[in-house]
């Protein structure tokens, strides 16, 4: 379905729609709101609110934009306004007026969307192999045993899943340049 | 050798700067290296390998297409008599006009009672049975409020003692699960006190429970 079909659907609340919008962006969602938050329970909470957050405002997106950097933009506004709630929480304040200054986890959240969502959009065997190379640490002989494939086939899925990360985050390296 | 495949070589740590022809002869990708470097490092990064519960994805649809049929209710009766209203409402619901549960009467209702962790909690659970599972709606009072370490986890079980975890919450008050099975195989449902380690098990410290 493409971008703006799914977006008309999605402002309609068609409940196919919303799964498909969370099936493409939610566990970028979720990136930004635990590298935001470091908890999880925080950050599964403030997924739910970002897309019930976008549905409310659907009506004014122009469904021909990419809802990517919009959803991130909703995503960061909720977890910052999570955080806030839970340091008010943790230190038993009650007044609702503060400037306070954001921790450093959130700094890079844009970078850490892109990359989550670069990573999303490999197939299910080239993220298994980026995983096991870069987060695992294995080499390829490893992660062939690891995922019961010969090492060619690793190196192959690898050198594809390399390609299109360089590609898809090319303007992220430009920017840090 | 291509700029395109140096930088995928880079980027997979394929290659050793200095070593490596391509580079000394390509002002571009030697200007890509450091952003290829930080690149590599955010894809060892632990936090971006995390994947959200599985049944994240279901809660959402229902938070947002429940809100959805809430906002056609209340445009179809706005401006209309009370009694047209109701009587639209009603048909709204009856009809189904979805396939959500939200407003329709629960095809159960069950009470929790507490154990000695919190012996002042009641809890009530109504639930609805679809075709993707079972949508629970579940009502505590008298639980303390957790803070960022602990959360309570509301878990069902088969008559063969499989768990299945429906979501979490932090303290007293409403919330809403879905979970991927039928309450007629889960007959048991239960909260427990979970430390927040990972540990994705039940920890035991059981503080509701079925009266079976």
């Amino acid at each position: 379905m493409g971008d703006a079909r799914l977006m008309r659907r999605f402002r309609a609340g068609d409940p196919d729609a919303v799964r498909e919008l969370y099936e493409r962006h939610g566990r970028a969602v979720f990136t930004v709101a635990l590298r935001a938050l470091g908890d999880r329970s925080l950050a599964e909470e403030v997924v739910q609110q970002t897309f019930l957050q976008a549905w409310r405002a659907a009506r004014t997106f122009d469904v021909e934009r990419d809802p990517a950097p919009w959803l991130y933009a909703i995503a960061r506004r909720v977890a910052v306004d999570t955080y806030r709630r839970e340091r008010r929480h943790r230190e038993d304040r009650t007044d609702e007026v503060e400037i306070v200054a954001l921790p450093p986890s959130f700094e890079g959240l844009w970078e850490a969307w892109e990359v989550r969502s670069a990573i999303d959009r490999l197939s299910d065997e080239e993220r298994e192999v980026i995983k096991a190379t870069h987060f695992l640490g294995m080499t390829h002989e490893q992660a062939a045993a690891t995922l019961g494939v010969p090492v060619g086939t690793v190196k192959s899925r690898s050198h594809r899943a390399h390609r299109r990360l360089a590609a898809l985050l090319g303007h992220l390296r430009e920017a840090s340049a | 050798m291509s700029c395109e495949a140096f930088q995928a070589r880079f980027l997979a740590g394929e290659v050793a700067v200095g070593r490596e022809g391509h580079l000394a002869a390509c002002a571009a990708c030697r200007s890509a290296i450091g952003g290829l470097e930080a690149l590599r490092d955010r894809l060892a990064d632990p936090l971006l390998w995390e994947e959200p519960e599985a049944d994240l994805g279901m809660r959402v649809v229902a938070a947002v297409a429940g809100e959805a049929e809430a906002a056609r209710v209340r445009r179809r009766t706005r401006g209309t008599p009370v009694w047209v209203a109701a009587v639209a409402a009603v048909a709204v619901v009856a009809a189904g006009a979805v396939g959500l549960t939200r407003y329709r009467a629960p095809d159960w209702e069950v009470a929790l009672v507490p154990t000695g962790a919190a012996p002042v909690a009641v809890a009530e659970v109504a639930g609805w049975n679809t075709d993707r599972g079972t949508r629970m709606e579940l009502e505590v009072r008298g639980l303390e409020t957790l803070g960022p370490d602990a959360y309570y986890e509301v878990w069902l079980t088969s008559s063969d003692g499989r768990h299945v975890s429906a979501g979490t919450f932090r303290g007293s008050g409403e919330v809403t699960l879905w979970v991927g099975v039928r309450r007629a195989d889960y007959p048991r449902i239960w909260v427990t006190l979970e430390p927040a380690d990972g540990d994705p098990a039940p920890s035991g410290r059981t503080v509701l429970d079925t009266r079976l």
